[in-house]
């Protein structure tokens, strides 16, 4: 990731400023309202630190923010057209084009941190962003993750796989693990720097994303996490979750590849410092269509039988084949089961058992599964059962743990 | 000029690298000529990297006669066209670099092949000519006579005549090999170059090939001389000027002693094969007995941090059995190589496989003992496979054979017709490339070749395989090998069955109580350690590595326990030394900290709490002194005293990753991360330190006040004004801890405190400022601590100068014995011996026999040089120049009758322990310990009749622990250090006056000591019988200790502290040596048994 590999209208805007103290990425579709209370915040943090706001051209109504600034002002707003960076196919990589090309801006700047903000937030509370922002201005922190208020399914992939798995490895309990909301200290985006600089096993093109947590456990850094409200996702589209599961935990099962050592040594998980209060947020009124996954699961268990009997020990497969016999009304997969499924998949990544897309886009009819279970145990839910459900999923994960260390360890087929 | 930057990014990969050794040739063929070449080895990179291994050792691929399997270089900076081009090992060095792997060559500069320009150039020069100074000539055979012929099967001398040069050549192997002369500085310069050349192309590293041989001198045994050391260091200071992260490997068939300076202070070689070690580990197989690898480690010395040992179970070469005695050597030949033609020179050529019978458990036991003994594992090609050999090839050529790739035609080496191969691969029913390929192997699970490939992993998850200290227990049951490996807070138990049964085995682990093991490949929780023995049950040849993890970190998941967070670091050391989290620094970091240091001394106990009594802070340096007090379960407390320092950035990541060991904690400072860690490692806090004494400063500690004072002489120590008083730091220290300022200063922290007068301090200014005795290191200052509640002063630390010397006694007396030896082996032993074998007493009554002046020669002086230097001590240490603590005191018959009641008492314990131990010594110690036990009664009668003689003398302050390595030889002289007395030992104690005939003991007994430590030695070096040699030895002790003590009596007139009559003197004499020799065999029966024998022989030779 080299510096010059920011967009070139944004490089020569900035050239004119030496350096500053913060920049404030806004990848999202911010309105001019949202981007002015952006940055009517950060003119209240304290010591007026220096700030480059840079601003997503091409987002709705974005021209005019500038105008209103002060004269004197601490902050300059810089447009910064995320599209012309490359030519990112999708949108996992159109993310990380843009987080890469934040950086790159920050570390030319020689700032102490860079904020991205990614989301579009509702129930958000005032100066929200300073929240992102003062840990890593005060250099208390690193790493400055999101926590959004909980809805029953939204950020799925996150809380059946993500979250549980870092906090399971690095021992980080951390809601949002890969943001995409983040405050990333220089220090930290140096360490990934140099992690790429010396990685020559295969790393190219690793999700910098995936990378964070395990520079933060693996380099003693401070992680923290700061309630930022409810976060406005896209709708779930059930048609491309292969190749979503591909592109993001692909780089997960890297970056776990990478740092086993590390991870290896961590027998615990803890809390991080926490930024604001957790808050709640309306449920929506969107149901999830179970019969249509649970379909899709039994598809998979038809199909892809071969492929995941080379990954998964005899005990799960005939869990599976008991849990593909069940109607609808029962169909439930325990999370002991789902654990080691994500466990052995891993495992099977690291040993190139087969094609590392294939193998992970085969994971999907066991995560639409997954997804099935868990609506049909939600779907009359109260608001507080949602976050101790995902807190029993953390504890399997974490309760696996040595299942995955062993198979890990000693990559035997032949197990029970 | 920017330092080139080697592949990897951690300079000290070397530390945890996995080698992989290989010879091009034999690897893989591309161009169909039936030899392998580079881009064969390319094409098999992918293999090398998923199997595991980090660093590649190519094996010469240089242009050669090939007359020495490539060890004959004719061009130092080519690739033999056999293999390729130099653009081809670019480009595989390229390819192995962008799959993480280092790369290591050889560096062949002992000797060049004779047909290398520069030989021919030589021989054609002129006499004189720098041309002809290349090489070593002389115009007779008859120079460096009596130095050993290495390849004595094919070569008569180490000279060679040159008709066209007309002169004789030196070559230390075979006569086509000229050796390089040293002693021609564009010698060293051309060989530079070479480096450079191989070094800017970005190879990783240099295994310097035969580096104990590089420079010769009359009288010598032409190894290991300083002036080769000279050169390796001019060698290694070109690296670290123009290069980072590379690396040399010294190859020195050696006893561990001897290869130790290769590695200098860190400024010579970085690595060295440990030779000994892998002999023993096949004879402790066979033997079913673990002594013969626990002996080795335990005669293996320390090495500097920075450097690194190099294991294998077996090379390109035979498995040697130079560094075995006869009967070990017989025994092996036995056990394994029943074919006489699996014999060459002093070895065995076998693979790893074959000597083990293709069992493979076996296998497995033994690379998991390569794997997690301290040092880098080399595997040689083809054992990850268990390649068989073929003992019908000449020479080692029958474990040269090609790499067995799969079932095709020449198993996937070549596409060659097979007589065109470079060697036939190996086609017999058991061990052929149809039976044993990687191809095979590699699509079946059960595979070694997969178990391999799991353990290199395993092993590379565990930082402290490469980094850790090794530490033995000692169960009961010797078919059982157990250590503990420890890095940091990384821990690990290993366990291994060296039998062919199931065996059950107690491990003492009280001291690990409530660690949790972990079974490290299966990640399975085991019992949690208590204070019983902890019992376990192996597998034939099993073995067993557990992860130790504390019960904290070993909580259930899930319950909350945080992590020992970083300790904030505010404004001032009271941030982290006292309130809340100087109690988390106590109870948490302290605790893992404390008992890994080298100078902590109550490592057998259990420590119960820790307690920082007092801090002080170094202004200058942003440092403190921190007095820390220990609390054990039972007894009494220690205080240590503690350097504090805080890094952050860069160079905190620097000490993380090279001294691991003396980081304490991680902090916050200012919201940045650091690290809490010993102060020592900063120049600054040194310099601080320094500074406090030189101005005498006083600075304020929380309870009490620390204070420099200077010594009277310590301006003439420091000298003219710009001294260089450039800092560095001590490598092989047990109990303290020493920094070095330039040439001139060394200052000695205590680590552990006691309140009162320290014995080193009150003694060394005593001998410089008040009776100018000028055979000690002048002191030249102190560093003491008095608190403010009770005034009770201890001293931190003390400042004396350096004294230029040629190494410490023992080390000198060592060398000088090991020549001696060396020169007496083929002597026939003189008849008549026994006159020169008698009493002590007996023989210092007179000047040394003339036989043993001629065979002991001029350590004879050397004795008596010590002798008179000892006494001058005495008389000075009797001197009191107006102090008390020095008046000499009547030693009355009550002091008399207390000494000997703790002897007699002393001795019964000690024959009690050896009785109780006699089932576990080894064979060839079992018989004279029983002798020594047979003594019992005649011993302790004698302590009787020493106990009613009538001595009347004095007492005087002594040295109190005064052996060889106490001496420091400088010229015909010596210098005394050390006046702490025994470490162990109570400050009153060793304040206290005794008779300076402890410290004559002390001396007779640590003559003896390297009289057989050093036979011994030899006799693993040169093999031969003990019993032939042990006579030349006992004239050796016995004639230096009569003259050491001829001449210590001699120097004084009459003095009432030495016994005037010769009787009293003997009774006094003895009675202190049998209290050594008692303490000795204790010592040993703990520690060293291998040593053992010393003190039993010790005994035996007295006269009961």
């Amino acid at each position: 990731m080299e510096v010059d590999s920011a967009p070139q209208q944004a490089v020569q805007e900035i050239g004119q400023i030496n350096n500053a103290d913060l920049v404030v990425g806004i990848v999202a579709d911010l309105s001019h309202e949202d981007v002015a209370e952006v940055c009517a915040a950060l003119r209240t943090l304290p010591g007026s630190p220096r700030i480059v706001v840079l601003q997503n051209r091409l987002a709705s109504d974005a021209t005019s923010t500038g105008s209103d600034a002060p004269a004197q002002d601490s902050i300059s707003l810089i447009p910064w057209a995320l599209q012309n960076q490359s030519s990112p196919t999708t949108s996992v990589e159109s993310m990380l084009a843009a987080y890469q090309s934040i950086l790159t801006i920050g570390k030319r700047l020689e700032v102490r941190g860079c904020c991205v903000i990614a989301s579009k937030l509702e129930q958000a509370p005032p100066k929200w962003v300073c929240r992102l922002a003062e840990p890593l201005l005060e250099a208390s922190c690193d790493f400055v993750t999101p926590g959004y208020a909980r809805r029953k399914f939204e950020g799925l992939l996150n809380s059946s796989i993500i979250s549980p798995l870092t906090r399971s490895l690095y021992g980080l309990r951390i809601q949002n693990p890969m943001g995409p909301d983040l405050g990333i200290s220089q220090r930290l985006y140096q360490k990934l720097l140099d992690g790429e600089q010396n990685d020559k096993t295969g790393g190219n093109g690793m999700h910098l994303l995936a990378s964070l947590v395990p520079l933060v456990l693996c380099g003693n850094l401070q992680a923290s996490q700061a309630y930022l409200g409810a976060r406005s996702y896209p709708p779930s589209d059930w048609t491309t979750v292969s190749s979503l599961l591909s592109e993001i935990l692909g780089p997960i099962f890297l970056a776990m590849e990478r740092n086993a050592a590390c991870w290896q040594r961590m027998r615990t998980s803890s809390p991080v410092k926490i930024l604001g209060r957790p808050t709640s947020a309306p449920q929506t009124t969107g149901t999830v269509e179970i019969d249509r996954l649970v379909n899709s699961f039994q598809l998979g268990i038809r199909d892809l039988q071969e492929i995941w009997g080379l990954v998964l020990p005899p005990a799960s497969l005939l869990e599976l084949r008991r849990l593909a016999r069940l109607p609808t009304g029962q169909f439930h997969i325990p999370d002991e089961l789902w654990v080691r499924i994500i466990y052995d998949f891993a495992l099977a990544h690291r040993l190139r058992t087969i094609n590392r897309d294939h193998l992970l886009r085969s994971l999907t009819p066991l995560y639409l599964g997954w997804v099935a279970s868990y609506a049909r145990e939600l779907e009359v839910a109260e608001e507080n059962a949602i976050e101790q459900r995902l807190e029993r999923l953390s504890l399997a994960y974490e309760t696996g743990k040595p299942y995955l260390v062993s198979r890990w360890r000693w990559p035997d087929r032949f197990n029970p | 000029m920017a330092k080139r930057q080697g592949s990897a990014a951690d300079p000290l990969w070397y530390k945890d690298a996995i080698i992989y050794e290989l010879h091009v040739r034999a690897f893989k063929d591309s161009n169909g000529d039936g030899i392998g070449d580079f881009p064969g080895l390319i094409q098999k990179l992918d293999y090398l990297q998923d199997l595991g291994v980090t660093c590649l050792w190519l094996l010469p691929f240089f242009p050669s006669p090939l007359k020495d399997d490539g060890y004959d270089i004719s061009d130092y900076l080519g690739v033999h066209p056999m293999y390729g081009t130099i653009e081809d090992f670019q480009s595989f060095l390229d390819a192995a670099h962008d799959r993480g792997l280092q790369v290591v060559i050889e560096l062949v500069i002992n000797h060049t092949s004779e047909e290398h320009p520069w030989f021919q150039a030589a021989r054609q020069a002129a006499t004189g000519s720098p041309e002809r100074d290349f090489y070593v000539w002389s115009d007779t055979d008859q120079k460096y006579r009596g130095v050993r012929i290495i390849f004595s099967d094919t070569e008569k001398s180490n000279w060679t005549w040159d008709p066209v040069a007309k002169a004789y050549y030196w070559h230390r192997f075979f006569s086509h090999q000229p050796d390089l002369n040293y002693d021609n500085p564009r010698v060293v310069e051309e060989v530079i170059k070479v480096m450079r050349y191989w070094l800017d192309m970005g190879v990783d590293a240099l295994r310097v090939d035969a580096i104990p041989y590089l420079v010769e001198r009359e009288g010598t045994s032409c190894e290991n001389l300083p002036e080769t050391h000279a050169v390796i260091k001019r060698l290694r200071q070109e690296i670290d000027a123009n290069y980072s992260g590379r690396m040399l490997l010294a190859e020195a068939n050696q006893w561990p002693t001897d290869v130790r300076p290769y590695f200098g202070d860190g400024d010579e070689c970085h690595m060295a094969f440990h030779f000994p070690l892998m002999p023993r580990i096949y004879m402790a197989l066979r033997q079913e007995d673990r002594l013969p690898i626990t002996d080795i480690i335990a005669e293996t010395p320390s090495i500097p941090e920075t450097c690194q040992w190099a294991l294998f179970l077996r090379n390109h070469d035979e498995l040697t059995l130079e560094m075995v005695t006869d009967d070990e050597r017989d025994y092996m030949y036995l056990a394994y190589s029943a074919d006489p033609r699996m014999r060459i020179n002093l070895g065995i050529r076998r693979r790893l496989a074959p000597l083990v019978d293709n069992n493979r458990r076996r296998i497995e036991l033994l690379i998991s003992l390569l794997f997690s003994f301290p040092g880098a594992p080399i595997l040689y090609y083809g054992d990850e496979i268990g390649m068989g050999d073929n003992i019908y090839l000449g020479d080692r050529n029958g474990v040269r054979t090609p790499m067995q790739w799969n079932g095709d035609r020449n198993a996937g080496f070549s596409n060659a017709t097979p007589a065109q191969l470079y060697s036939p691969v190996i086609m017999d029913p058991v061990w052929g490339y149809e039976a044993i390929n990687v191809e095979a192997q590699q699509s079946d699970p059960s595979s070694l070749l997969n178990w391999m490939r799991n353990m290199i992993a395993l092993r590379k998850l565990f930082r402290v395989f490469g980094r850790g200290g090794i530490e033995f227990l000692d169960p009961a049951n010797r078919k059982v090998l157990a250590y503990l490996r420890r890095d940091g807070d990384e821990q690990i138990l290993c366990v291994a069955n060296l039998s062919r049964f199931a065996q059950p085995v107690d491990l003492d682990l009280s001291r690990l109580e409530g660690m949790l093991p972990i079974e490290m490949l299966g990640y399975v929780e085991f019992p949690v350690v208590e204070q019983q023995p902890y019992r376990l049950t192996l597998a034939p040849y099993g073995f067993m590595w557990l992860e130790l993890h504390s019960k904290q970190e070993s909580s259930s998941a899930g319950v909350g326990l945080t992590e020992n967070p970083p300790l904030p670091f505010g404004n001032n050391w009271g941030t982290v030394l006292e309130g809340t989290e100087g109690r988390r620094l106590e109870t948490s970091y302290l605790m893992e900290y404390l008992p890994a240091q080298r100078w902590f001394a109550a490592k057998s106990r259990q420590i119960k709490a820790m307690r920082v009594l007092d801090w002080a802070v170094l202004e200058a340096s942003k440092s403190a002194l921190a007095l820390l007090e220990v609390q054990y379960n039972t007894g009494m407390p220690d205080t240590y005293l503690l350097t504090l320092g805080v890094t952050q950035g860069e160079r905190g990541e620097e000490l993380r990753r090279a001294t691991p060991n003396a980081v304490i904690a991680p902090v916050v400072v200012q919201e940045n991360s650091g690290l809490l860690h010993d102060a020592v490692l900063d120049d600054e806090t040194c310099t601080a330190l320094l500074a406090l004494i030189e101005n005498e400063e006083q600075i304020p500690a929380r309870h009490g006040a620390v204070r420099g004072v200077r010594g009277k002489a310590f301006q003439d120590v420091l000298g003219s004004a710009g001294t260089s008083l450039h800092v560095r730091r001590g490598s092989a220290e047990q109990s303290n801890t020493s920094i070095l300022f330039g040439d001139r200063f060394i200052l000695k922290l205590f680590r552990r405190q006691e309140t009162g007068v320290n014995p080193e301090c009150e003694i060394g200014r005593h001998l410089t400022e008040k009776v100018g005795f000028d055979r000690v290191p002048p002191f030249a200052g102190l560093i003491e601590y008095t608190p403010t509640e009770n005034g009770n002063t201890s001293t931190l630390g003390i400042l004396q100068g350096l004294v230029a010397n040629e190494g410490d006694g023992w080390k000198w007396t060592i060398e000088e014995l090991d020549r001696y030896y060396e020169a007496c082996a083929p002597l026939a032993l003189p008849e008549n011996l026994s006159g020169e074998l008698r009493d002590i007493m007996e023989l210092a009554e007179r000047p040394p026999s003339q036989r043993a002046r001629d065979h002991v020669g001029i350590y004879l002086d050397a004795a008596a040089a010590l002798g008179r230097c000892t006494a001058e001590l005495h008389l000075a240490m009797a001197s009191p120049a107006g102090d008390p603590a020095f008046l000499p005191e009547p030693l009355s018959t009550d002091d008399l009758k207390t000494l000997m009641a703790d002897v007699r008492q002393h001795a019964s314990t000690v024959f009690d322990i050896l009785k109780d131990r006699v089932p576990y010594l080894s064979d060839e110690v079992i018989e004279i310990a029983g002798a020594v036990l047979t003594r019992r009664r005649r011993f302790l009668q004698r302590l009787e009749a020493l106990g009613s003689s009538n001595v009347r003398t004095q007492r005087i302050r002594i040295h109190g622990d005064y052996h060889l390595g106490q001496v420091l030889r400088v010229k015909t002289d010596f210098v005394i250090l050390d006046f702490e007395g025994e470490p162990a030992r109570s400050l009153a104690y060793r304040r206290s006056k005794q008779s300076p005939l402890k410290d004559v003991a002390g001396m007779v007994r640590s003559f003896s000591y390297a009289a057989y430590a050093s036979l011994i030695a030899y006799i693993a070096r040169h093999p031969g019988d003990f019993e032939t040699l042990q006579p030349w030895a006992q004239l050796w002790e016995r004639s230096v200790s009569a003259e050491f003590v001829r001449a210590y009596r001699q120097t004084f007139g009459s003095v009432d502290f030495v016994p005037a009559s010769t009787e009293e003197f003997r009774v006094l004499l003895d009675t202190f040596l049998l209290d050594k020799v008692l303490y000795e065999v204790r010592y040993e029966l703990d520690s060293r048994p291998a040593w053992l024998r010393i003190p039993l022989m010790g005994i035996l030779s007295m006269s009961l």
